[in-house]
Order: C-alpha cells, then structure tokens, then sequence
C-alpha cells in the first residue's frame, strides 16, 4: 500500500506543528532559566538571553539544599520500585499459575485498588502513617505505595502468556518455583518489568500531594516540594530564578528517558499495555 | 586490670562529656509571606543567635507562606510533634489557643521587667499578642501595615492632566474621594489595551485590604472579642461598592491580580499607584528602575489600617529548656540591632522602638525615607481581627469578595453571604 | 498434601502484598467511611457519633455543589478530547518512519515532568503580563485574558494544562495498542479504495477498544485525583471557581481541620470511584480477564 505523497507530506507538517507546539513551552522554560531577573521583565518575547546566566543554577542552591531534595527523591523511587518488585512479581505469579480458594476474589481486591489512588484516601492514610508513627520519614514516603495493583495486574497478564510446557518441564527438572521465576519467567517478563519499572519511577518522582501532607522537615524533603516552596519564596517574583528550580527538577527525568528512549519505546510498545 | 581501669574512665568521661554538652535543639516554623530571599536574612540572623548563643541550636523551618505555615504548625500539633517556636499569621493566634497549643509568656515578661520591657514594642504590634484571657503569648517579629505606594514619574508624566483637574501631581491622592480622581487620570488606554494602570489592589489577600478599607471609613470586620461578625455594615457595603467601582465600573484596576506578582506590575510600570504590603519594599526598592513614593492609603473618615504580619509563639509540649531558649531566641530577633537588619533586608516595620535610635537605621531611613511611613501609620492602625478557625473565615471572606469584584455578586449579597458563613464559622456548625 | 503446600505456596506469595493492600488502602477506606458519621473539628476535638449531619452539612452547601460540578465538568472535558487526539496522533505517528521517536518523545515529556514542575511553568505561562500567552494575545491586538486570575477561565486554564501534560501518555499506550492491528486489513481496505478517514473509522477505532478501555480507566484517574495544580496554581479559587473534589478534601482536612467532614466527602469521592469501576466493569469486565486469558 502506497501512501500518496500529498498524504505523507500532510502527516509530517501536522506532526511537525504539533511537536513543536508541545515543546515551546519547555524551550521558553530554558530560555528563562538562562535570563538575569530583570530581563524577565519585558514584553519583548526573546527566545535567546542577552546573557547565559548559568549562575541561576548556582543560585538556586544557594536558596535551599536542592541537591539534598534530590538525594532524599532518588531512596524513596528507589525503595519504592524495590518493595513493589518484590510484592508485585510473587503476588501476579500465584495469580497467574496457582490455584487456590478465593483467587478471584482477591485479583479482585488488586484491581479494585487502581481504581482507588492515594490522593483519594489522602485523610485516614495520613491518620493511619500517624498511629504508626512514621510521619516525617522516608519510610512513610514509601510505603503507602507499595503495594500496586497496577503492577499485578500487568505482570500476571505477561506471565500468563508464558506457554505453561516452559513450567512443566523446569518442575520436572526440579526447579522450584522460586528458581523458575528468577531464571525463566522474568527474563521472559523483561519488556513488560522494565516498562513498569519506569513508568513507577516516574510516577513517583513527581509524588507531590503525599509528601506535602507528612513531611514538613528539610531533612526527608522531596524535589517536587523543594520547588513548590521555592515559589513562595520568590513569591512568584523571580522568575528566572524559578524557571531554574523548575528545570533543575526536571532534568533528571528526562535525561533519564532520553538516554533509555530506544529502550524504553522498545519495552513499552510490547509490554502488553494495550488492555 | 589496667585495660578495665581505662575503659571505666573513658566511660565516665564520656558520660561526663556527653551530659556537659547537651546542647538545645529548637525547631523554628517560620513564613515569608512577601517577595524577596528572605530565607538567606533567616538563615543568617539564626547564625549569629547560635554564636552569641553556644548551647543552643536553631532549625529554621522554612514552610511557604502564611498559611502554609499554619497548616504545618496544625498538623505537626496534631502529630504530637509540635516545633519549639514558630511564626504564624497574627490572625490565627486564637486558633492555636483553641488548640491549647502555646504557653503563655507572662512570666518571662515580667523577669524582663514587666511594662517597661513591653514598652520596646510599638502598641499597635501588641494589640495582637494577647489572648481572651489577657495573657501575653506572642512576641512581635515581622510586622507591616498596608501602605500606597506611588511612581513618581509617571505622577510627573500626567502633571498636565492632574493640574487641570485640579490635583497636585507631586503628592498622592489623600482620601478616597481623590484616590479615585488620581487614578482616572493615571490610567492610559490604547485601543482596547490597558497600557497603564492607575492602581492596583491585589487579591489574595483581600480580606486584609478590605479590613483596610473598612477601619477608613469607620467600621470594622470582626469585633476584638473574635466572636462578633461586623462584616455586613453600611460602612463596608460603601467600602466595597468603591473597590468594585475601580474595578468594573472605571476599569482603573485590573480584577484579581495574584498577590505575587503585584510587586512586579508595580516594578514594570504596569501601574502608577499599588496597594501592598510595606513588606514588600526590599524588592521594589532594589529592582525599581523610576522614582516612586509611599504613603499612607488614603482615608475616608480617619485614615486607618490593620496591622500585619507574625509574631514568635512558644509552644506547650516541650521541655523547659527548650522554653527557655526559644524566648531568649525570640528576644534575640526582636532586639534593637536584628529588628533594625531585619527591617533594612525585608521592608517590614522594625517592631523595636530602640531600633529607630541605632546609627545604622537612622542612615537607612535618610536614604530610603518611604521605609517610615508604616510605621508612622501605625498611630492609625489597629489590631487585625483574630477568630477560631480563622482559614475558615478567610476562606468566607475573600471568596465573596473575589464573587463581587468579578462582578458575579453584588456587594449587598457578597456581604451578606460572607456574613452568614462567619456566623456560621465561629458557631462551629 | 502436595494441594496443601500449593495453598501454603500461593498464601505465602500473596499475604505480603495483600497485608500492604489492606493497610493503605482498604483499612482507610474503613476507617474513613467510620469517621464520616462523626463529629471531629477544631472545635470538637474528639470524634463524637454524629450520624449524617456531615452528609446533610454538605448538602446545604453551597461549595460542595460547586465543587461536584467542577470535578465532573474537569474530568468530562478532558478526557474525551484528550483521547480522541491522542489515538489521531498514534495512528500519524504508526507507521515506521524517520524520526518517530522525536515525535513520539516531542508529546509524551510532559508526562514525565512532575506535575509540580508543569505547574510552575505554567503559572509563568499563563502570567497577566509577563507570560508568553498574554504576550502573544496583545501581538495579536487582542484582549489579554484573565487565565488563573479570573473565575471564567481558571478551569479552563488547568484544563488546558492537564490536556498538555497527558497527551502523550495516552498516545503512548494507543500506540502501543496499535502494534497489534494487521496491516493487511489496512491494505485490504485501501485496495477497496478507502480513504485515510475510513479506513481508520472503519478498522482502527473498534480494534482499539480494549486499549480504549484501558486508555479510559487511567484518563479517570487522572482526572479524578488532580491535586497539585489546583494547590499550586490556583488554590482553588478564585471564589471555589478552580476547586475541585480532592483539593476540597485537603482544605476541609488541613486548611479547616474538620476531619469529620473531609471523611464523609472521601467516603463519597470513593462510592463514585467504585461506582464508575462497577460500571466499566459491567460493561467490559469480561474483557479484562478474557484478554489476560
């Protein structure tokens, strides 16, 4: 099937525009963060600075420890996306190949939660953290979320599709369980671990609302706090200064996505999230 | 057996050691409710504090602004895990009292000499640091009166106009009446553009301009008692039938422009004319590229205002001589020489009269004489209004006030409307 | 026996996770819909049996409804717009060309960016005087608008912004989901003389239900837990314009302190979460579990 080239030729200017549209707020994001504080305030629209201020960065440490925020952002994705594994993979393995009373009712329970972020349980989660005592903690940063549904569910989908005669044979060989998942199943699983993994990294690299609520010490801040402070400590008035924040926040995320985007487009389109 | 005899004196020193040294750690929530780094002033003020003071550590807490600062002093109440000392809002005093959540600071007070030690402080700040009970429980640190401030050379730029009006275009405008008149002229319009505004009254903080608005014309908001609603009065109904006048009637004010950016409008000569807080002078003085002023805001019956700002609180819960050290910390800040730096790096009030006596504010305000006008406003001002539960008031009051200056209510039913929901508030229904 | 250790096997696999699941998400779902009968504020600092009078407060007032209204209109109108163009985008960016995954990558960043960073950004944007829209409006000769500071477009404003920062995601898993359309069905249909319009009504919108599905329970989650730019944008305001379910929870359980009644609006924010997943699973539940089969 041949595509008209006037066909070819509409698709990539619509491409185009819309690329370009969706990235102009970035590209002014950088351009501002680049600018002294009071060439901000002109009605000129310059793309380019007068002058690459790259002392904002500098600046901005200065005003609050970012680079601590960052520290404390990177243990809890981490611990997060650890904990999840561990949970996630056993949970949708028995769901997927064991048989048992009440399998249903309880996949049931693992879905029913997507359904139910924390933001909409904010109040007795916070009341709950409190009681055990880890408000203020990193551990409290983590834990609410561990358990993910979400997960579950696309793992047991992926194990599912993976020919029960592979199980069999490696029983037979007496391999337990254990030995089966770590050595055939997750390999085997690896497009769909690793879209999760990142898709659960950068879920909670932004954790926002969570982190307002039980931190209020600089000690376990997170970036996405750190910044939402910073706000009100320009007061909105620097801009320059808080485009930089703002892009500083940003950065590792999207270098990480950049540097794995092959990776990641590879995982992602065969994972299985397609329903 | 030597081996053993070492261990133990190394064990006693240690335990000596340890106990000799144990230093007092104080956790300090603190808001910056205006533009400008105030944390680095923070930071450094806290710096020197510990090196007058060596046995004891200060962590300050920066927590956002005024009511974020509140919400985490209310939620590190509720952890059981409330700081040593904290600054909120001044309006939010009878919560945290509601709360059981402070000491009262008579005690020290009087240690320091009763009367003559409250005597530092301007009246006008203390109004707001006593409880029903008439017990001292705050102390003031930074405080500010809303002021008027004006551009200069764009006064000079519309001489013409103003003189065949009638006005003097190298004063501001001294009562409502004139307020109105200066800002008509002062505002150009090109085409369906607003090039230049004559005044900008910020939102956000609407309640406390309208609690401006409505000392100067005689009336209150909120009775002192904290219990008795005054919202709907025909004094405000005329106060706020002016502010919608500027608003949607002569167009001379853009409708809610953010607290923030104020500063910036005024600072990119997008206004001639700017209510603010004196707060926010630190910026303005140092970014402001033209001559501008300030002045007392403009009066209808008596020129009036409410004060601002926060005061230290010291909060139950903690030891004794985490007590003691967070008032020696709030003396510290609240003395001559910290008040008056505090003052220069903010544009807050200094709330220590002795300030105004100490060389390096008096070459300070020779060189930068708007920084006087708060305080000598403050022969005007009052308490600001203090309730239970004040969010839940505020949150009544500017949400009606946004509803009449968009236009969406009139100002009989905005007023009324927050009335009824402060009733409602206070009742606890 | 051996069924026996099955069932030992199974449990042990499972009782972590389950122990987590109960702790933080059914446990404060118990516990909530509990509270929602009580009386528990700044001025009642106890929880004390109330019985419905949060639920008849609430009814009285004149903000819940608002704020019922806001999130329904918010989720409404971002998802079915959102959805549409991100399948039209997939399918443009389908086929295997030069340069996809900048295309991919130019829609789907803002989805990686933490909504506190778009935020920020988006108040620069969205700024009266200094932000690149109102800039390029009075370029344009026209009107400056109010965006964050008017209640006409304060919703409008955060919806915009939330059509930016998802976008791409939702394009990402049709396209995902598009891997699995046959591209003889397209040639089939082209050789029939078919164009790019029909073709895709004809085969690609019913073979992405499933991903639909699927495209559809993230969009309502999404929408339905916006938090961060309400609290950073707008505070809800101007006048409860912007203000929407969850943010109302917060103010009730952390600006006002009435934990009572921040309880009975999570226990309704819940019933409609559970009621919407009732209705998807009704009507597609078969689905789901057939498709993992």
């Amino acid at each position: 099937m041949e595509e008209k080239k006037y066909e070819v030729v509409v698709k990539i200017f619509i491409l185009q525009v819309a690329a370009i549209i969706m990235i102009l707020p970035f590209i002014w994001l950088i351009s501002t963060a680049l600018k002294s504080a009071s060439e901000v305030f002109t009605e000129n629209l310059s793309l380019i600075p007068e002058q690459f201020r790259w002392g904002n960065f500098a600046a901005i440490m200065d005003q609050a420890p970012f680079w601590l925020y960052m520290g404390n952002t990177i243990i809890v994705c981490v611990g997060i996306l650890v904990i999840q594994l561990l949970l996630v993979i056993p949970a949708a393995y028995a769901f997927a190949r064991l048989d048992f009373p009440g399998k249903d009712v309880m996949f049931l329970l693992f879905v029913i939660q997507i359904m139910l972020p924390l933001e909409s349980i904010i109040i007795p989660n916070y009341l709950i953290t409190k009681k055990l005592g880890i408000l203020n903690t990193r551990t409290g940063l983590i834990l609410p979320f561990v358990a993910s549904g979400f997960g579950t569910f696309m793992l047991r989908q992926t194990f599912k599709q993976v020919p029960n005669a592979l199980e069999d044979a490696a029983l037979i060989d007496g391999a337990g369980h254990l030995r089966f998942i770590w050595h055939v199943l997750i390999p085997l699983s690896r497009p769909t671990i690793v879209t999760f993994s990142m898709i659960s990294i950068a879920t909670h690299w932004n954790d926002y609302f969570w982190p307002l609520i039980i931190t209020d010490v600089d000690r376990v801040r997170t970036l996405t706090i750190g910044l939402g402070m910073f706000v009100q400590q320009e007061s909105g008035s620097d801009w320059s200064l808080l485009m930089a924040a703002t892009l500083f926040v940003c950065a590792p995320i999207i270098a990480f996505f950049l540097a794995t985007q092959k990776t990641f487009i590879k995982n992602f389109l065969t994972s299985g999230i397609k329903g | 057996m030597k081996g053993k005899a070492f261990l133990a004196v190394l064990v006693i020193v240690l335990l000596f050691a340890s106990t000799a040294s144990a230093k007092v750690t104080l956790r300090f929530f603190y808001p910056v409710g205006v533009a400008g780094p105030l944390v680095k002033v923070i930071n450094g003020m806290v710096a020197k504090f510990e090196k007058e003071n060596p046995g004891v550590d200060v962590e300050p807490v920066y927590a956002g602004n005024y009511n974020q600062t509140m919400q985490k002093v209310q939620t590190a109440l509720l952890g059981g895990n409330p700081p040593d000392i904290a600054v909120v809002e001044i309006s939010e005093l009878y919560s945290l009292l509601q709360m059981n959540a402070l000491i009262p600071l008579d005690n020290y007070v009087e240690r320091e000499g009763g009367k003559s030690f409250l005597a530092n402080y301007f009246e006008g700040f203390l109004g707001n640091a006593y409880g029903r009970d008439r017990k001292i429980y705050g102390i003031p640190f930074q405080r500010s009166t809303p002021i008027l401030y004006w551009n200069k050379d764009m006064f000079r730029a519309a001489g013409d106009k103003l003189k065949a009006a009638g006005l003097d275009p190298n004063r501001p405008p001294e009562t409502w009446g004139e307020l109105v008149e200066y800002a008509k002229i002062l505002t150009i319009r090109e085409g369906s553009q607003t090039k230049q505004y004559g005044l900008i009254i910020p939102g956000g903080w609407n309640d406390w301009i309208f609690e401006a608005f409505s000392r100067q014309n005689g009336s209150q908001l909120l009775k002192e008692d904290g219990l008795t609603v005054t919202f709907d009065s025909p004094e405000n109904l005329e106060a706020l039938k002016l502010w919608v006048k500027l608003m949607q009637e002569l167009k001379v004010c853009p409708v809610l422009r953010p607290w923030n950016i104020t500063p910036d409008d005024f600072i990119g000569g997008v206004t001639a004319m700017m209510y603010y807080s004196t707060g926010g002078m630190a910026k303005i003085r140092k970014t402001a590229k033209f001559e501008w002023g300030a002045a007392f805001q403009p009066k209808k019956k008596q020129y009036g205002t409410p004060v601002g700002g926060g005061d230290f609180h010291i909060f139950k819960g903690i030891p004794k001589e985490n007590q003691d050290a967070s008032w020696k910390f709030a003396k510290f800040m609240s003395r001559p020489d910290m008040a008056a730096h505090w003052s220069i790096e903010s544009g807050y009030v200094a709330v220590n009269k002795k300030s105004y006596e100490l060389p390096e504010l008096i070459d300070f305000l020779k060189k930068f004489p708007q920084m006087t006008v708060a305080r000598d406003q403050l022969k005007y001002a009052y308490p600001k209004m203090m309730a239970v539960n004040y969010q839940l008031i505020r949150n009544a009051m500017t949400t009606n006030l946004d509803a009449a200056l968009e236009g969406k209510k009139t100002p009989e039913e905005a007023l009324k409307d927050a009335h009824k929901l402060m009733v409602e508030a206070i009742k606890g229904s | 026996m051996r069924e026996k250790l099955e069932l030992y096997r199974a449990y042990l696999f499972l009782i972590p996770g389950l122990f987590f699941l109960f702790l933080f998400t059914y446990l404060p779902i118990i516990w909530a819909s509990w509270l929602s009968f009580n009386r528990w504020n700044l001025l009642s600092p106890t929880p004390k049996f109330s019985g419905l009078e949060n639920f008849i407060k609430l009814w009285h007032h004149d903000v819940f409804w608002l704020v019922m209204k806001n999130s329904f209109f918010f989720v409404t109108i971002s998802i079915f717009p959102t959805m549409f163009l991100a399948l039209v985008f997939a399918i443009l960016i389908d086929e295997r060309m030069k340069g996809r995954v900048y295309y991919i990558y130019s829609l789907f960043y803002p989805t990686l960016i933490p909504m506190a960073a778009a935020a920020m950004l988006w108040v620069y944007i969205y700024s009266p005087n200094l932000g690149i829209l109102n800039i390029l409006l009075s370029k344009l000769g026209l009107p400056k608008l109010g965006w964050l500071g008017s209640s006409e477009t304060s919703l409008w404003a955060l919806i915009i912004m939330t059509f930016w920062k998802n976008l791409g995601f939702f394009m990402l898993i049709y396209l995902a989901g598009l891997q699995n359309v046959s591209r003889e069905l397209y040639e089939a249909a082209y050789i029939d003389g078919a164009g790019w319009w029909r073709r895709h009504v004809a085969i690609t919108f019913p073979l992405v239900g499933p991903t639909s599905l699927f495209v559809l329970v993230v969009a309502i989650i999404l929408t339905f837990r916006v938090f961060d730019q309400i609290h950073l944008m707008t505070e809800g305001g101007p006048g409860n314009s912007s203000n929407v379910i969850v943010y109302y929870i917060y103010e009730n359980g952390f600006k006002f302190f009435d934990w009572g009644k921040a309880s009975a609006l999570t226990t309704i924010l819940v019933m409609i979460l559970l009621t919407l997943t009732l209705i998807i699973f009704g009507i597609f539940g078969r689905r789901i579990t057939y498709t993992a089969d």
